[in-house]
């Protein structure tokens, strides 16, 4: 399966935040998406979630080179700051999301057993949303979107205020479930994209680029990343 | 002083000015073709400083002339069903509503964001800034009262010299407040700003209301005499007020307290609607009893009106217990008073336009959508499933169901109260005016349920930090504000009226429907 973006163009007044931007993204790999503050990164991730309206170009999904239009069930968003419903119980916005999508789940679990998966603590599962920390609503939004079963996810600064064990819990995650998904991963922190994602790819001057790694060590491949951004 | 207040009072006019290019940036069409750098282009600069100073002058004397006509309504009203003249009972009524005024708004412990700009970020002298700016209000409101006390002075029979004292009974009365507030903050350490009486606060709201509406009714009001003697006091007490203002040393640290308490007012990022914001998150309910056996979006609405029953279904309460106690009584008063009758009858042959406003001040659908959108909209937008046309339609069916049954029992109560005066006042020939007496409120309650809902979907006003971002949706919110008020001047006969409020009602929420159904799924998104 492929993300096709085709010659997208993204405007605010006179300023370019996406330029024609012609790419394509593999499933079975995690892709780091590098930008400098303001590059468009978000924009990028708002025009494929549908929250933006952007004036040329649009996606589609390749599938055994058949090209169909994205839809809405093909993402899924996990965002920074993660938002959640704090008027229901973890349970409670578990089962409101096995309920909707009960027609396209194949093999559904039980709500343990999702909790289970997403290391859940079984005190937890039952208490207000509002009272979940900040990982364990990252977690919840995780979980939501994966039992959602898109074929691109979407990650924003997902790991940036997670505590250690949290963040190497997720990173696990993303690797396990990476095999059928394409899973792009918004992120400022060199570190981690360098050892989470399969690839990098710049966004810059509006544009999306691939960086070869070639035969590179990890510190030439780091510098190599910088110098690209210093174009802007 | 005077240069702290300058200070002050541009940088206001400078906040003023950047907020009102950026809600005309925000008008569709409109935006379009205004450049980006509209912030630094001197004849848009001098456009917005024209309005913002235009409404600093206008919300001046606007305010005030909304208050005494406000004011000279009630003396009217109030009249018609006593023996005194307009003059005894209007100036006996100020007097009352001086001191509600007195106790809700002082002008001194405000929390604009202006004030927050130049006391915390740009370290202006409080005590200069504090005492400046409310000198400055004080001016405004006693040239304002001058003028409008000299006109009815003019033409009502008020004595002169009490139309002299009026004004400065009021700064009289706002300055001792204030001075009670810097007292109790400076021998105590309480931080009571406007709020004098906590707890209180409503009840003597209540009670001075009360003491102004209810004697006057009844044929009693204090003499001219006893009024200026009271008026005295309180300017003598203003001036004990003054004296504690220009005393009192600690204003930066009760400023800091009161801009910087997150419990109750602004920080950095926060305003009003932060507030609103921080108060409907703190309205869930923790009642670990809640449960629901619904499904999907079923289990979802169910779960939400039940978490915050507080503040939907509690306002919805008190407002239905009001309305019964007032029919009741006006039933009671017009079985027992013959005098009454004719009068009530005739407004309520005629007056159906008045309860346009009426409904629409009652509908809870406002407090609704807002509450939907930051306790439940705002983290479920973002994702896809919730997005889905289907759903989307599907969830607003549910609501629009819920909305219509919370406002439907005042609109019920209403509706029979009208009908059952009617009938207690002589009845009417015609015997559908009582079905619209009954029907027109209920109508009314189920457009403005529709219309408050639709209006949500069709233009999302908020952003992902729950920040009001549409300009259209306040625009057409005013206009719906502003419409329902002018129906109020109206008399029109009810037969007529309610047939056409009934007839409407059905027209828009049909084309309402087709609306949603075709733009809600694109227009229902997180304002970004």
């Amino acid at each position: 399966m492929k993300l096709r973006i085709n010659e997208l163009s993204k405007s605010f007044g006179d300023k370019v935040v996406l330029n024609n931007v012609k790419f394509t993204f593999e499933s079975g790999k995690i892709y780091g998406l590098l930008g400098r503050n303001g590059a468009g990164k978000t924009t990028f991730f708002n025009c494929l979630n549908s929250d933006l309206k952007y004036e040329s170009g649009g996606f589609c999904i390749s599938e055994n080179d058949v090209d169909r239009q994205l839809v809405p069930e093909d993402i899924g968003y996990v965002l920074s700051t993660p938002t959640v419903p704090e008027f229901l119980t973890g349970r409670e916005f578990l089962k409101f999301f096995l309920d909707i999508h009960k027609d396209v789940i194949v093999n559904p679990k039980s709500t343990d057993e999702y909790f289970e998966f997403m290391s859940i603590d079984v005190d937890d599962r039952d208490k207000l949303l509002k009272d979940y920390s900040h990982g364990m609503k990252n977690k919840m939004q995780m979980l939501i979107n994966l039992i959602a079963q898109p074929n691109v996810l979407l990650l924003d600064e997902p790991l940036t205020s997670l505590d250690v064990v949290v963040s190497e819990e997720m990173k696990e995650l993303l690797r396990n479930i990476k095999g059928d998904k394409i899973i792009i991963l918004s992120t400022h922190i060199m570190d981690l994209a360098l050892d989470l994602c399969d690839d990098i790819v710049l966004l810059h001057n509006g544009e999306l680029e691939l960086i070869d790694k070639e035969n590179l060590n990890s510190d030439e491949f780091r510098e190599k990343i910088i110098m690209a951004l210093r174009e802007d | 002083m005077l240069k702290t207040f300058f200070t002050s009072f541009l940088l206001k006019i400078t906040y003023r000015v950047n907020s009102i290019l950026y809600a005309i940036k925000q008008i569709p069409l409109i935006k379009k073709i205004l450049p980006d750098s509209l912030y630094s282009i001197d004849a848009f600069k001098i456009f917005g400083a024209i309005i913002a100073y235009f409404y600093e002058v206008f919300s001046a004397v606007f305010g005030k002339v909304f208050y005494f006509l406000f004011l000279a309504g009630c003396t009217f009203g109030i009249c018609s069903a006593g023996n005194l003249s307009f003059s005894q009972v209007f100036i006996y009524l100020f007097m009352f509503l001086t001191f509600v005024g007195g106790v809700s708004n002082l002008y001194m412990f405000s929390t604009e964001k202006s004030k927050y700009y130049a006391i915390i970020l740009l370290n202006v002298d409080a005590k200069k800034y504090n005492l400046s700016n409310y000198l400055y209000q004080i001016f405004k409101l006693t040239v304002c009262y001058f003028v409008a006390f000299l006109i009815l002075g003019l033409i009502l029979d008020i004595p002169f010299w009490l139309c002299l004292m009026a004004p400065l009974f009021t700064v009289g009365v706002k300055s001792t407040a204030v001075g009670y507030s810097l007292k109790m903050y400076k021998n105590k350490g309480k931080n009571l700003g406007d709020n004098l009486f906590g707890k209180l606060t409503f009840p003597f709201v209540l009670l001075c209301t009360a003491l102004g509406v209810v004697p006057p009714v009844f044929s009693f009001v204090l003499p001219y005499y006893a009024i200026g003697a009271i008026m005295g006091v309180f300017i003598l007490t203003g001036i004990w007020g003054f004296n504690v203002m220009f005393k009192f040393d600690e204003y930066r640290q009760l400023s800091r307290e009161q801009l910087l308490n997150p419990e109750s007012l602004m920080n950095q990022q926060t305003n009003t609607q932060q507030i609103v914001k921080e108060s409907t998150e703190k309205a869930i309910s923790t009642d670990d009893k809640i449960t629901s056996n619904k499904m999907g979006f079923e289990f979802l609405n169910d779960l939400f009106i039940k978490r915050h029953k507080k503040i939907l279904w509690k306002p919805v309460k008190i407002i239905s217990a009001v309305c019964l106690v007032i029919f009741v009584t006006f039933i009671i008063l017009t079985i027992k008073i013959a005098d009454m009758r004719e009068t009530i009858n005739s407004m309520l042959l005629n007056s159906l336009p008045y309860f346009m406003f009426i409904m629409y001040a009652i509908n809870r659908g406002k407090d609704y959508t807002q509450a939907l959108f930051i306790n439940c909209d705002h983290s479920l937008l973002t994702y896809s499933a919730y997005k889905k046309p289907g759903n989307i339609l599907k969830l607003f069916t549910i609501r629009l169901r819920g909305i219509i049954k919370m406002n439907l029992i005042p609109a019920a109560i209403i509706g029979l109260g009208l009908s059952s005066l009617l009938y207690t006042t002589g009845g009417t020939d015609n015997v559908i005016n009582y079905v619209l007496l009954l029907v027109s409120p209920i109508a009314m309650s189920v457009f403005f349920s529709v219309h408050n809902l639709t209006i949500y979907y069709l233009l999302q006003p908020y952003n992902a930090q729950t920040e009001m971002k549409s300009a259209m949706y306040s625009v057409i919110m005013g206009a719906t504000y502003m419409a329902c008020y002018f129906f109020m001047q109206f008399e029109l006969p009810t037969l007529y009226f309610g047939i056409a409020v009934v007839a409407f009602c059905i027209i828009y929420c049909i084309v309402s429907g087709i609306l949603v159904y075709k733009l809600a799924p694109k227009t229902f998104r997180i304002r970004v």
